[in-house]
């Protein structure tokens, strides 16, 4: 029998989509749920870079797993990124929180728990897999709301 | 009646007329126009009838305060059905409808209700109608009541946004624009909100000048200003709720949307420092017949002549008991009308000047004492203030209009909101702020400011404060206007003193003082007593003109102060919301989040019936062409049975627990020992709240000596995550031990059947003997050349494996699993199918077969609690008297005596004790099953393991029939498990 195929959520749900002002695009990015020692809703590092999400827990994205308690969330975790001008209006319309240039959070994002920060001048969304449809279509209904 | 439409003047576009419909009736208007100015333009009178007593209503304000003016309105495929006339921008092709009336508001039949006013007093409909309001209530809810809803009519989307602020300033008049300039140039981040089309408030009517400039031109040029500063500016929205920790809620009503996209738009700011400068109501003065059409605001009269260039009437008579009104009846006067102006004050203010000059006839200690007119004001009778029969009548003078003014009532209402006190100025005859909240600042009428010039001073002070607070400093001067001529006070007058006669409060709601006289004989002695028992304020707009009025002769008949009386409680929202924009995007498919499985697109390939199960979207069974929902899930059930059956299970959840600590951790927390459980080993565990009651069941994996992982229900996985973190945070912080919720990087499929071993030893070299993979074991391998994990374990009975790999994997190892099993005819199974496999073999669905009062032994599970030898969460609350109880409520089979019919879920088992039925539990899953080619059911009955060990037969009741059962256990299939471990 032939090996298993991997099909990234951005491979299964298209990558990208555009309103007036703001693009959207999923992104299949390496990351991990690792220990955390940083400070609370901190974003340590560049590529890769760790986000704080609870007092045990970060989420590594890019580079490779480290010794210790790992958990790969490659496929668990799928991650919009939004840019252009207007993005913060999308920002504004599905989450409660402003964004900080250097700072994440775990937060609500259009019903959904996710994890949401500045990342240069674009905003990055990870959401679990399972919530990608959902959070997806949000998105498209948000960017048809834009004139 | 006379109004009409002035040849210049106003802020309406006269080169851009627009056409709408009013009752049917072709109409014109021009763009700036609302819906009430235009039907005034064209000499429209009755709008609507009232609630009560359906007495001709015309419009009596000019903004969000109007009591009459409900409009049912159309516009394209939008319907708003009870629009506020006096607020709604006239749109080309609108057709506008008066309410509460048949045939039309014209001629409403219902009006013969009037002659029996004297037999419906307040709290008539509870004197009479109860107990039995069922009989009356529809007729008397389509008697009263406003506008209808059209199901379906709007299908539009709302946006909804949150951002956050260091000032936000609610209210765009001259004091909100004078703190949102200060705050804004000291360097703040400022939204100004005002609810009007454009800023500057009531100096876009007044006359007066701020800094040499006509005051709407300095307006305009102070929005350019905060413009240039990058200020918010949100003209067309209304602050209408106040919130803990500053958090303020506007709706804004834009002109246009995207397409599909409704205009109106609730954004929610957090905001550091507050500014409130919402300005003042008018409120109406009170005499005998001052419901009719043509009795209307004073300062809404200024403000149809200056915004609208509509000339409300020809002959009018303005009734006040301060300055105000002077102003307004030179405006009226010099504008065309004839004016008589009365003022219940025996000595003339400094204004009566202006008036007078103006060519205003002024009567001093004169009050309007009645008024004439079938649908609407013809005259009016003029008598002494303190005339006390309506015959003291001094000189009737024809009248179109009635402008009255009663006082100003500052619109305390987002103070309030935020807990704010009040106290009643008896001075200014009106209830002030005792004090700003924290991190709020006052401005305008709010403060008691009463000239342009005191509310400029009060905003640049508020705004000052707000920029202070924020660590600026404000740079700005002061706005300067000059300072107006000492005003006379204000003389309280509550009601002309007849008695014979209504005069009305609540225009929309139909309470006069009649009623309040007759709430306060009764004891109605609280506002808030007052308000529920005549419905005083209780309209939709929620009493801006009536309460003080109110609450004020409350006061006076129980002898007491208007301070002890005190106002109702003011709740957003200030202005009626519309309820789909409260809900935003919140609708339709995005109502609330749903989760897809990995191999969602393969499950609707291949035929899925896909429904909603605790958030997630399943395959409930895959029916064939020409097959039900019913029998596919018996030929599902069969084929799982007898062959080989694939099921996702992607959805279970997957918390990985780690850390040194992690075993006392779980052992602390789970019902079930899970120390001694060995590496490789699964164990089934029960998880309870602190009341012992079974929160949730699931599977636990020990992979190595410090890491589980965890398998809660699909829709519990969040919540047993939640609880994790909540008992290692609070309780256990000692405790190495941390969790990774991995739920969405694994798909999981479970093989199941006596061909599974068949199917899945192709895909992987990891051995799956009884003997290496016995039942509960699970072992790490790889599967067509991906690294994953296989599990023993079964939800069917049968001999199972889950099958689980990362989850990009997930719709290739569906597919190939479905090609490794079509020797065997691999059959899917959906979630409800795998509810009736796992009821014939006696396994709890969590929430289905449990509710929110089972424990554990009322399960059958018993063990723990005698073996364990640790304390764990619950276990106090599973050795109170109750959980011992002889004749709890216990987990059992129920075999129906016909195995054709099968019961009702909640059906209940029933006995009759002193000759009343009672029940002992209910049914609580039942299904027909294949294996047994039968009826069978689950249910929690008392001493159920008691009557099944006898045999016994229960009585199942469901709507008025009576089945009989016999409780059995409730395993019907393989209750050795020889199946199972095979």
């Amino acid at each position: 029998m032939v090996d298993l195929q991997r099909r990234s959520i951005a491979a299964q749900l298209g990558s990208g989509w555009a309103g007036h002002g703001v693009a959207v695009r999923l992104l299949d990015l390496v990351q991990f749920y690792l220990p955390c020692a940083q400070p609370p809703n901190s974003i340590v590092g560049d590529d890769p870079y760790t986000l704080w999400l609870a007092p045990d827990r970060a989420l590594q994205v890019g580079g490779t797993a480290s010794a210790g308690f790992v958990s790969d969330m490659t496929d668990g975790l799928a991650v919009f990124e939004l840019s252009g001008p207007r993005a913060d209006e999308i920002v504004a319309m599905g989450c409660t929180l402003g964004l900080s240039p250097s700072a994440c959070a775990q937060t609500v994002f259009g019903g959904v728990r996710v994890v949401i920060y500045r990342h240069g001048a674009a905003i990055r969304v990870h959401v679990e897999r399972q919530l990608a449809d959902f959070l997806l279509l949000w998105f498209q209904t948000a960017l048809s709301a834009l004139q | 009646m006379t109004a009409r439409r002035l040849s210049s003047g106003g802020r309406i576009d006269r080169s851009k007329p627009l056409y709408f419909s009013w009752q049917g009736r072709v109409l014109s208007g021009f763009v700036g126009d609302t819906i009430a100015s235009a039907l005034m333009a064209n000499n429209v009178r009755v709008l609507g009838r009232s609630f009560k007593y359906h007495r001709a209503r015309g419009i009596y304000g000019a903004w969000v305060e109007e009591p009459n003016a409900i409009v049912d309105v159309v516009l394209g495929g939008a319907h708003e059905p009870n629009g506020r006339a006096t607020t709604l921008s006239l749109y080309d092709g609108m057709a506008v409808t008066g309410l509460n009336a048949q045939p039309s508001v014209d001629f409403d039949a219902y009006s013969a209700i009037d002659l029996f006013h004297p037999l419906l007093p307040s709290g008539f409909y509870y004197k009479t109608f109860f107990p039995n309001w069922h009989r009356f209530e529809p007729r008397i809810r389509e008697m009263a009541g406003l506008g209808t809803v059209r199901p379906l009519a709007n299908t539009e989307a709302f946006e909804t946004r949150t951002i956050a602020c260091d000032v936000l300033v609610a209210g765009g008049g001259p004091a909100g624009l004078a703190a949102a300039l200060t705050a804004a140039e000291a360097g703040a981040s400022v939204i100004l909100a005002d609810d009007r089309f454009g800023f500057g408030g009531s100096l876009l009517w007044g006359d007066e000048a701020i800094d040499g400039q006509p005051g709407a031109v300095w307006a305009a040029a102070a929005v350019a200003r905060l413009a240039g500063l990058g200020v918010q500016l949100l003209p067309s929205t209304t602050v209408f709720g106040a919130y803990d920790h500053n958090t303020f809620a506007l709706s804004e009503r834009r002109a246009t949307a995207a397409a599909g996209w409704g205009g109106e738009r609730i954004w929610t700011v957090r905001a550091r420092e507050a500014v409130l400068a919402a300005g003042a109501f008018e409120r109406p003065l009170v005499f005998p017949h001052n419901d009719r059409p043509g009795v209307m605001s004073a300062s809404a009269a200024l403000q149809y002549l200056r915004q609208y260039a509509v000339l409300p009437g020809q002959n009018i008579v303005v009734v006040t008991n301060n300055d105000s009104a002077y102003g307004v009846a030179a405006a009226l006067q010099l504008a065309g009308a004839l004016v008589t102006l009365t003022d219940v004050r025996p000595t003339a203010p400094a204004v009566a000047r202006i008036a007078e000059a103006a060519g205003v006839a002024v009567h001093l200690g004169s009050v309007v004492l009645n008024t004439a007119g079938r649908n609407g004001v013809v005259c009016a009778d003029i008598g002494a203030a303190d005339a006390t029969s309506l015959r003291a009548v001094q000189r009737r003078v024809p009248a179109d209009v009635v402008a009255v003014s009663g006082g100003w009532s500052p619109a305390v209402h987002l103070h309030s909101q935020a807990g704010g006190k009040l106290r009643w100025d008896a001075e200014q005859v009106a209830f002030l702020p005792l004090a700003a909240r924290p991190h709020q600042h006052l401005a305008g009428s709010i403060t008691g400011a009463e000239s342009l010039a005191a509310c400029l001073a009060s905003g640049h002070a508020a705004g000052s404060a707000a920029a202070t607070a924020l660590g600026l400093t404000a740079t700005v001067a002061p706005p300067h206007a000059d300072a107006a001529q000492p005003a006379a006070p204000a003389q309280a007058y509550w009601r002309v003193p007849v008695t014979s006669a209504r005069q009305w409060l609540d225009l929309q709601n139909d309470v006069t003082v009649k009623d309040v006289a007759l709430a306060a004989r009764e004891n109605y002695a609280s506002v808030e007593h007052l308000k529920r028992y005549t419905t005083l304020g209780m309209a939709t707009d929620q009493g801006k003109t009536s309460n003080v009025n109110g609450l004020a002769l409350l006061a006076e008949f129980t002898g007491r102060d208007i301070a002890q009386v005190g106002t109702t409680t003011f709740r957003p929202p200030f202005v009626p919301v519309t309820l789909g924009a409260i809900a935003g995007m919140k609708h339709g498919a995005l109502y609330a989040p749903w989760r897809r499985l990995p191999a969602h697109s393969e499950h609707v390939a291949a035929g899925a019936d896909i429904r909603e199960y605790g958030g997630w979207w399943r395959p409930a069974c895959y029916p064939r062409a020409g097959e039900t929902a019913a029998q596919a899930i018996q030929r599902e059930a069969a084929a799982a049975r007898q062959s080989v059956g694939l099921f996702d299970g992607s959805s279970l959840g997957k918390i990985v627990v780690e850390g040194q600590d992690a075993a006392a951790f779980l052992n602390l927390l789970f019902y079930n020992e899970l120390a001694n459980l060995k590496p490789g080993k699964l164990r089934y565990v029960l998880l309870l709240r602190e009341t012992g009651v079974v929160y949730d069941d699931g599977v636990v994996a020990r992979i190595a000596p410090d890491r589980y992982l965890l398998s809660p229900s699909s829709s519990h996985t969040a919540g047993v995550l939640a609880l994790l973190e909540a008992w290692h945070q609070t309780e256990y912080p000692h405790l190495k031990v941390a969790f990774h919720d991995t739920t969405g990087a694994w798909a999981t499929f479970a093989v199941s059947g006596p061909n599974a071993r068949e199917v899945l030893a192709p895909l992987t070299k990891i051995d799956l003997s009884a003997e290496a993979l016995p039942h509960m074991a699970f072992a790490s391998g790889r599967i067509l050349g991906v690294a994953g994990r296989i599990a023993r374990v079964s939800f069917t009975g049968e001999r199972s494996y889950e099958v689980s790999v990362p989850s990009g994997y997930g719709a290739s190892l569906w597919t190939a699993l479905r090609e490794a099993g079509a020797a065997f005819g691999i059959t899917p199974y959906g979630i409800e199918t795998l509810s009736v496999l796992r009821a014939e073999k006696g396994y709890i669905l969590i929430g289905t077969d449990t509710d929110g009062m089972t424990l554990p032994d009322d399960l059958g599970m018993s063990g723990p609690l005698r073996a364990k030898k640790v304390d764990f969460v619950g276990k106090r609350s599973l050795l109170t008297p109750d959980a011992l109880r002889p004749d709890r409520r216990q987990f059992v089979g129920l075999l129906p005596l016909d195995p054709t019919q099968v019961p009702h879920v909640g059906a209940h088992a029933i006995e009759f004790r002193d000759g009343k039925r009672r029940s002992r539990g209910w049914i609580t899953s039942a299904c027909h099953s294949p294996a047994l080619d039968r009826s069978i059911a689950l249910g929690m009955i008392e001493r159920g393991r008691e009557l099944a060990q006898q045999g016994a037969e229960v009585e199942l009741f469901h709507l008025g029939k009576i089945m009989k059962a016999k409780v059995t256990s409730p395993v019907f299939v393989d209750p050795a498990g020889e199946k199972l471990h095979g």
